[in-house]
């Protein structure tokens, strides 16, 4: 029981991490109907300059998380002036291949910076657990939960009940009816990205001291949050956040049940079994989105 | 865009790349050191006389032990040129007797081993510079058989067919020997051709399937390092012997490396009389250990057989699931630099254990103590094993060709291959088994941070 | 039901006077001259590292190749293609453990299309942009599945010892024949693209791709088009993997990873997105950069990601638009008056 608590709580804390990604992710595609495959390599940046701030400089923890999170919402907004903007009649392949060289980019840039070798991020708990039932469960994890839930529940209260949320959903209907109805869409494009960016950084800051520090760090959970956000069904953030923590959960309790040496794969033969089901996702509405 | 615009573009970035490429040849940073003086070159190979008496005493009948060790006192430059003071009458003509020599061409090394700053990310200074090391010293000393040393690092990604560019790259040398690579797939790539191109090749990976009657093994390639299997099993054996365990926890990276090691382990274990009483695998980048990590409950001693990474969680994830006191042994790799900074807390990591190749750092021997000084003075950081292996390989391919006075392939091989108790940094007993020319490891402890000797272990 | 952009169109003269840009001449004039090229370069060419290289090059052409086919033509943005690219290398390895090259070279293009059709069905009603994303999946997998299932793949999905390829008796192992056969292989895949190219499944594929909805309702079967060329383009995909790992004679999971799926998507668009020439020019770029640009050393990261965005932002024709608009422009062609393009 104790090791079926354990790898139950590791698995809702990766959904968690997931969710965040996907949640940025879908920020984007949902504003400006953009796959920002860079997605990835700004969770590895903000991770990245937390440790440059907190190890490397001795910051206090709190403090360095929160430049990260600032400087990389600063990072969305040049990624969408940069990638995005220019680019802006052209068709969706093309965007979509822009943001991959951006991700090049972000990762060659944290190369040249920090350098190959693995790194640390200090966590605020360090490897303090709680005792639950005979499973220690790190406060970490605990932490990671907690802030999720706290950052969704804001991510939805923000789109559902604010102005900008409002904005935010006309443009992802219909773009030049928004702007036609004086929706300020350049300004929009850049409060998103750079928003998404900051997600991806507090979910980097978040991972971060669960494990070493390199340049892969954001790159398998952007996949997995790209299966969330498939999974999910691309529309409801609530269906996106439930496919996203299911993705954890299968990855986990495959490994401790079924075979370790696969798990990695788990959450991708979940994503597409239920596509071949239910080619829309588990909660979409559309037949999917056109790209 | 205007079509005339994007014209220009294309032109200036089209003669910016040519220029860049045609400007800029892909030499890179050769170690020829310029010999001190002219009177180095009449003496030969191992030029300088040994300041160290203790050394000197040994030189009768055995090899170029002093050879090696003088050479790494480089500071002591008068002491090279005048190679003729008293004692060492004999050192003129190479302590084992092999008459002198002239080459008629540079000694040309090539290194398939990518320095940091290229494409690979997993590229560590560590074996090109201590390398250069032995070359610049070699060089300053004179050279090999009069002809100075020519060194080229050719940057060699870890995988797939570019590999075999860069193979070819350094065939156009016409090298003496080549060095590398340092990783086992990038080898595995280009055995049939380093065995049809019949030039000597050290490679400083543990791939058992390149050995001399290996899937892919050829007479023609050594490796500088000991047997993968060989340091497994030390870890078990260590266990068993020095630490009274009973009941081992394996766990290892499902990767060739980890597998085979941890199958040595096992056999080992039974050898021993001892129980397995976990068997986990994870993938070499797994980043949650959770699992492996409660499997280990109730065990006496942790055999790790993973990547720095994999054991730097472990050790982090066993400390958060309350077992940080079972003595966790690891893998030669946590020797490297950047593992103590992967653990992040120095408390968790004083009490580790690893099966290293050797540890500079921690030995006492005479010529350990002044590679390290050399090597820290050079390079401003501490030397790990690599260092020294590659320290090593550069000295004893010296050996050889002084020993044959020739300095062709054939001869170079069958030097190495009749190689035998040549005493280096790393290995006081370099011998070539089957192509593998390293056969001893070391266990060592982090106590405040530095790897403390343990104990010497012989291996297959 | 037969397309209405068919056989009638086809018909229709058109000689002289201006024709719209979607139609094409000279493919099959074009393979021989490439044919004739890289002939003499491999006659010219006499090192070792100069064949590996023209050997790197052809492989990676019939690679691009196939991607032209699935996301040029099917208009499908797929990352698999470095997947079927292992897929057929490991194929191959593992069915010339018995059997001669000959099988082996069929065997990958069996088992390659055959995953590819089920894979393409099992994902079939998705929309494109799932369908990229399923494709990621697919290669993540695959690359699991090539490191764990021992009895088709080694132990770790290591291959050492493969054999050089070898044809009712005539070994090609030197690098020089390797070449040639490597020629002959893409002067095959050249004449069918070609054919393709000539045919109305071209014109249909660019009406899918830029008006699917239209192309629909005037007949044009456009799920089993994008079917079609996407099993069609990783079957290139499989032969070529096939190739190498003969000619290399050693696989690992290493070199078939996401780094070798955005190489892919390099060549296809630094050469030119829609021409078939276009894989030709990305591979020569992405087979030579890295060995003569070889200071450019961790920047390169940071040139082929710029590179990218460059690229697309300019040249979205890639180089291979670049010389059409150089060579029209030469040539003093009248420009089309609706669509701005030279005929």
């Amino acid at each position: 029981m104790d090791r079926f608590i354990s790898l139950f709580t590791i698995g809702i804390a990766q959904g968690a991490i997931i969710s965040i990604v996907a949640l940025g992710f879908l920020l984007i595609y949902k504003a400006t109907g953009v796959v920002n495959f860079a997605q990835g390599d700004l969770v590895t940046l903000g991770a990245y300059i937390a440790v440059w701030l907190a190890t490397d400089h001795g910051w206090p923890l709190l403090g360095a998380y929160g430049i990260a999170i600032v400087v990389l919402f600063v990072v969305g907004v040049l990624l969408e002036r940069f990638a995005y903007a220019p680019l802006r009649g052209r068709s969706i392949h093309v965007v979509v291949i822009s943001t991959l060289g951006a991700a090049l980019v972000i990762r060659a840039i944290i190369l040249k910076w920090k350098g190959p070798t693995p790194t640390r991020l200090a966590g605020p708990f360090k490897f303090d657990v709680v005792k639950f039932h005979g499973a220690r469960i790190p406060k970490q994890n605990l932490l990671i939960i907690a802030v999720t839930v706290i950052a969704v529940g804001g991510t939805m209260l923000v789109f559902n009940r604010t102005q900008f949320g409002r904005q935010v959903r006309a443009l992802a209907n219909d773009r030049v009816t928004a702007m036609l109805q004086g929706i300020r869409t350049n300004r929009m494009s850049m409060l998103t990205f750079g928003l998404s960016a900051a997600m991806s950084a507090l979910a980097g800051v978040l991972i971060g001291p669960t494990r070493a520090v390199t340049v892969d760090l954001g790159f398998s959970v952007m996949l997995y949050a790209f299966a969330a956000a498939i999974l999910g069904g691309m529309g409801r953030l609530g269906g996106v956040v439930v496919a996203a923590i299911a993705i954890g959960l299968v990855r986990q309790l495959g490994a401790g049940y079924i075979n370790a040496d696969y798990a990695e794969i788990y959450p991708f033969v979940l994503m597409l079994a239920v596509l071949a089901v239910r080619p829309e996702g588990l909660f979409g509405s559309e037949a999917g989105a056109r790209l | 865009m205007r079509s005339t615009r994007r014209v220009f573009i294309a032109a200036v970035t089209a003669v910016g790349l040519v220029a860049a490429s045609c400007g800029s040849d892909d030499k890179d940073s050769s170690s020829t050191a310029a010999p001190t003086t002219a009177a180095a070159a009449t003496t030969v190979a191992s030029t300088t006389a040994s300041t160290d008496a203790g050394a000197e005493t040994t030189v009768a009948g055995t090899d170029t032990t002093t050879g090696e060790t003088d050479a790494s006192t480089a500071t002591s430059t008068d002491e090279t040129t005048e190679s003729s003071t008293g004692a060492s009458t004999d050192e003129t003509t190479d302590s084992s007797g092999a008459p002198e020599y002239t080459l008629d061409a540079p000694v040309v090394i090539d290194s398939l081993i990518s320095d940091p700053g290229g494409t690979d990310q997993n590229a560590v200074a560590d074996f090109n510079n201590g390398a250069r090391l032995a070359i610049d010293e070699i060089n300053a000393a004179g050279g090999i058989g009069g002809q100075q040393i020519e060194f080229k690092a050719i940057e060699t990604p870890p995988t797939g067919d570019a590999v075999v560019n860069s193979l070819n790259l350094a065939l156009e040398d016409k090298p003496t020997a080549l060095l590398g690579p340092a990783s086992s797939t990038a080898l595995l790539a280009i055995t049939d051709k380093v065995d049809a191109a019949g030039i000597p090749m050290i490679n400083t990976t543990v791939e058992p399937k390149a050995v001399h009657d290996g899937e892919a093994g050829s007479q023609w390639i050594f490796a500088n390092r000991p047997s993968n299997d060989g340091a497994a099993e030390v870890a078990a054996r260590y266990a068993i012997e020095e630490l009274g365990a009973k009941k081992i926890g394996l766990m290892y990276t499902n990767t060739s490396f980890g597998t085979s090691g941890a199958a040595a382990q096992k056999a080992a274990i039974e050898a021993g009389g001892a129980e397995v009483s976990a068997d986990e695998s994870f993938e070499f980048n797994a980043t949650d250990l959770t699992n492996t990590a409660l499997a280990m409950d109730g065990s006496d001693a942790i055999l790790d057989w993973g990547t720095p990474g994999t054991v730097g969680l472990a050790v982090n994830t066993l400390a958060q699931q309350g077992l940080s006191d079972i003595p966790h042994i690891g893998p030669g790799s946590i020797g490297f630099g950047f593992f103590s900074a992967i653990v992040g807390d120095a408390s968790l990591l004083d009490g580790v254990l690893g099966v290293l190749d050797c540890n500079p750092i921690g030995d006492d021997r005479a010529e350990a103590k002044t590679f390290v000084d050399a090597y820290t003075a050079a390079y401003d950081t501490p030397p790990s094993y690599a260092a020294a292996e590659m320290y090593d390989t550069v000295y004893i391919l010296k050996y050889v060709i002084d020993q044959a006075g020739k300095a062709d392939p054939e001869s170079i091989r069958a030097g190495l291959e009749s190689l035998k108790g040549y005493t280096g940094v790393c290995s006081d007993s370099y011998e070539n088994i089957n192509g593998v020319l390293s056969h001893s490891v070391v266990v060592a402890k982090f106590v405040d941070g530095a790897l403390e000797t343990q104990k010497v272990y012989a291996v297959g | 039901m037969k397309p209405v952009l068919g056989s009638d169109v086809a018909r229709v003269d058109v000689g002289a006077g201006p024709r719209p840009p979607v139609y094409r001449r000279h493919q099959f004039v074009g393979v021989l001259a490439l044919v004739a090229l890289a002939s003499l370069l491999a006659i010219v060419l006499d090192s070792a590292y100069s064949y590996g290289l023209m050997a790197s090059w052809l492989t990676m052409s019939i690679v691009g190749l196939g991607f032209y086919l699935v996301f040029g033509l099917g208009g499908q943005f797929a990352f698999s293609q470095a997947a079927f690219f292992g897929l057929g290398a490991y194929s191959s390895a593992w069915a010339t453990r018995s059997l001669s090259f000959g099988w082996g070279f069929l065997a990958a293009l069996a088992i390659g299309g055959g995953v590819a059709f089920l894979f393409a069905l099992l994902v079939f009603r998705s929309s494109q942009f799932y369908f990229a994303i399923t494709t990621l999946a697919f290669s993540q997998i695959a690359l699991v599945v090539f490191r764990e299932f021992d009895a088709f793949t080694a132990s770790g999905g290591e291959i050492v010892g493969i054999k050089k390829p070898d044809l009712a008796g005539f070994r090609f192992d030197s690098d020089l024949r390797i070449v040639w056969l490597l020629i002959g292989v893409l002067a095959i895949a050249l004449a069918l693209v070609a054919m393709i190219e000539r045919s109305p499944l071209r014109r249909e594929a660019l009406a899918v791709n830029a008006h699917p909805t239209v192309a629909a309702t005037l007949g044009v079967p456009t799920g089993r088009l994008r079917l079609l060329m996407f099993v069609l383009g990783s079957c290139f995909a499989a032969a070529a993997g096939s190739l190498q790992a003969h000619r290399i004679g050693f696989i690992s999971t290493d070199g078939f990873s996401v780094g070798l799926a955005i190489d892919i998507f390099l060549i296809l668009l630094l050469g030119g997105v829609s021409s078939m020439w276009g894989p030709l020019i990305g591979a020569a770029f992405v087979v030579l950069a890295p060995e003569k640009l070889r200071f450019i050393g961790n920047y390169r990261g940071l040139v082929y990601g710029a590179l990218l965005v460059v690229v697309i932002v300019a040249f979205p024709k890639g180089l291979v638009g670049l010389f059409e608009s150089i060579w029209s422009r030469v040539q003093r062609r009248p420009r089309d008056a609706r669509t701005g393009e030279r005929s």
